[in-house]
């Protein structure tokens, strides 16, 4: 079975005068999925996009999308980039905008209704840009972005501006999307929403990318009430878990598969276990690993 | 195709082409509400200078009477024949302003002729005329072509007669600043795309670059030709509905650089021609400034300083048929011989070519700011 390469960069560079953005950058993604490009304001998520989407040039480096340079304009055809709004002209409607990626995609008219009912923005697709809030232009960039149904999808701050109910609906979207085997590749601050649709990050940290699996970097733990606090912080001590105790709960630091052991060794102590939670660090402590505690 | 028609529906939708084109039909229909009535005016103010040359010559004509008196007839014929010349050519002048006044167009014609023959004879006697032999050698040439064509003579700066009238219109529209207009009207949707950073949507989608910038320039060429036409149809349609009716207007004679003639039909065909390969060139022009330079206020300022300097040197007589841009004073390039220059409109050619590579190869380098 041959395998195409979804996203390969080869020693990208892009400087902007004296500051080096992008530093030999290498990154090879062969399976499909959502990833997440996180790195503070200002650290180059919107150039590195941009170079990819041949929107702006890199200084050097090699860039190829499913198996074809960047450069080929024909690979835009199976890709897409949801661009931040200031790309919408504000004085066109929704409509023009999607009637136009169609018409550049060959795509029918119909695929025009159909997209924007599925982002929900049927009811506003005559009216102009210019009259949008922040929201609907995000619905907008959404549907351009996905007319053209995508092998891969770029998404620069797609989750920046939505309401609740307009987060939930790009959850729903990202989703579906990976179900239906596109490839996403987004940029985004809120670390809690990363952390809803996937656990493949990307941090671009001094121009270079390191690449993680936040499940290999998970840590599980469970917050346990028992019946007897002293005797079960003895127990699991002796046990051998490491633990912290906190207003008469015990946290312990337990991998899901060893859990059921766990459990069995308190209830052998004749110890009643009165309640369980669970808490799995998330990327923010990733993120301040990588990055520093952030103010 | 499809990028055209989007070009276009932002061009539409950005008001201004719409503003330019409706200020356009305003403009014309003013020039020849001020025409129409400033008909009676041209026939009074050319009375008027028939009866200056009258005064002027009848005042020659009693001072050698005087002198007659006092040297008695006989003894001078040349002043006797001096004072003949000058009455017969005053008699002339009368039958002339008595024909415009009747509205006589062809008599007066002939009778203008007939009047600058006299007038060069006394000028030939060492007298006075308002007009130098030139002058009225050119009236003459022009009379003749005049009434072998039948037409009557017309004011070129207020006439309703649709040549002549479309001539006028033309000359204040297709100069430097009709097209300085048109080129920043037109193109200002196509180069604000880079400041405001929508072109990216654009280059994010499957569009080869040669595509983009040629689809862009085609809806540049095709705006303009609209605003060209529009120019041209609505001059002719007033002139030709309300102005004057007569069988053979295009075969209006209008004098060459070189003083030989043309046609008002070759001048207005030459015009149509030379103009569409000029706003060809130009847009090409603007399109590669577009994707060099990228910002809409830099762009403008080129373009202002490009067509500023390129007025300087046409006023100043840089000016030729085979070179494209002597096209942005329309009027002056085509009026410079009597035949079209054919290797201009190839040099139109070979340029906007040339601008289109270069913006191609500008465009594939995608940076902005």
């Amino acid at each position: 079975m041959i395998i195409i390469t979804v996203l390969d960069l080869q020693q990208v560079n892009k400087k902007y005068k004296n500051q080096q953005v992008i530093n030999n950058v290498d990154l090879r993604l062969d399976k499909p999925g959502i990833w997440a490009l996180v790195g503070p304001n200002g650290v180059g998520k919107t150039t590195l996009l941009n170079c990819i989407c041949n929107i702006i040039p890199t200084n050097s480096g090699k860039i190829e999308l499913l198996g074809v340079s960047n450069k080929e304009y024909k690979v835009f055809q199976q890709i897409s980039y949801l661009q931040d709004n200031t790309v919408l002209f504000h004085y066109l409607t929704g409509y023009d905008h999607l009637k136009y990626v169609c018409d550049i995609h060959k795509l029918p008219k119909s695929r025009i209704k159909e997209v924007a009912e599925y982002v929900g923005m049927e009811s506003y697709l005559g009216k102009k840009v210019g009259d949008y809030s922040l929201g609907m232009k995000q619905h907008l960039l959404v549907a351009v972005a996905i007319v053209n149904k995508p092998k891969l999808l770029f998404m620069d701050e797609p989750l920046t501006g939505l309401d609740p109910s307009s987060a939930i609906l790009m959850r729903k979207i990202l989703l579906d999307l990976e179900r239906q085997g596109t490839t996403i590749i987004l940029s985004s601050h809120n670390l809690a929403e990363i952390d809803r649709v996937t656990n493949q990050i990307i941090f671009l940290k001094d121009g270079k990318l390191i690449e993680i699996d936040r499940t290999e970097h998970v840590e599980t733990h469970y917050h346990f009430k028992l019946s007897n606090y002293e005797l079960g912080i003895k127990v699991l001590n002796d046990s051998g878990y490491s633990i912290q105790t906190e207003d008469k709960v015990i946290k312990v630091d337990v991998k899901e598969e060893a859990l059921d052991q766990c459990i069995q060794q308190i209830q052998n102590s004749g110890i009643a276990i009165l309640d369980i939670q669970k808490e799995v660090s998330g990327s923010e402590k990733l993120y301040e690993e990588y990055f520093g505690k952030q103010d | 195709m499809k990028i055209i028609q989007f070009e276009w529906k932002k061009l539409w939708k950005s008001k201004a082409f719409i503003a330019i084109l409706l200020i356009t039909i305003a403009l014309i229909a003013g020039l020849f509400t001020r025409n129409y009535f400033y008909q009676d005016i041209v026939k009074t103010q050319k009375m008027e200078m028939f009866r200056e040359h009258s005064l002027n010559v009848i005042s020659q004509v009693d001072a050698d009477r005087d002198t007659l008196e006092e040297i008695g007839e006989g003894v001078d014929p040349i002043l006797e024949e001096n004072v003949e010349l000058g009455l017969s050519l005053y008699r002339k002048l009368q039958e002339l302003r008595a024909a415009v006044d009747a509205g006589e167009d062809l008599s007066a014609l002939q009778l203008e002729n007939e009047a600058y023959e006299l007038a060069m004879q006394y000028l030939s006697k060492d007298k006075r005329y308002p007009l130098t032999e030139i002058e009225m050698q050119d009236e003459v040439k022009l009379n003749e072509e005049l009434l072998q064509k039948e037409l009557p003579k017309e004011d070129l700066q207020a006439s309703i007669q649709p040549a002549v009238f479309m001539k006028q219109v033309m000359q204040l529209l297709f100069n430097t600043f009709g097209f300085f207009i048109l080129v920043v009207i037109i193109g200002t949707p196509i180069v604000k795309e880079f400041d405001d950073h929508t072109i990216k949507l654009t280059y994010g989608l499957p569009i080869s670059s040669h595509r983009l910038v040629l689809s862009k320039w085609l809806s540049m060429v095709l705006s303009g030709a609209i605003w060209f036409g529009l120019v041209l149809l609505a001059a002719y349609a007033v002139s030709t509905v309300l102005g004057k009716d007569l069988a053979n207007p295009f075969e209006y004679p209008l004098y060459t650089e070189q003083m030989t003639f043309i046609t008002m039909g070759e001048y207005v065909t030459q015009s149509i021609f030379f103009g569409l390969f000029y706003l060809i060139l130009l847009m090409s022009f603007f399109i590669f400034l577009s994707f060099l330079l990228k910002s809409t206020l830099v762009v403008h300022i080129v373009l202002l300083i490009l067509f500023v300097v390129n007025f300087i040197m046409t006023s100043n007589g840089v000016i030729h048929p085979i070179i494209p841009w002597s096209y942005q004073e329309l009027g002056q390039a085509v009026i410079l011989s009597e035949t079209a220059s054919w290797i201009g409109a190839v040099l139109s050619l070979v340029l906007t070519s040339i601008l289109l590579l270069f913006a191609i190869l500008t465009s594939k380098r995608r940076e902005y700011r």
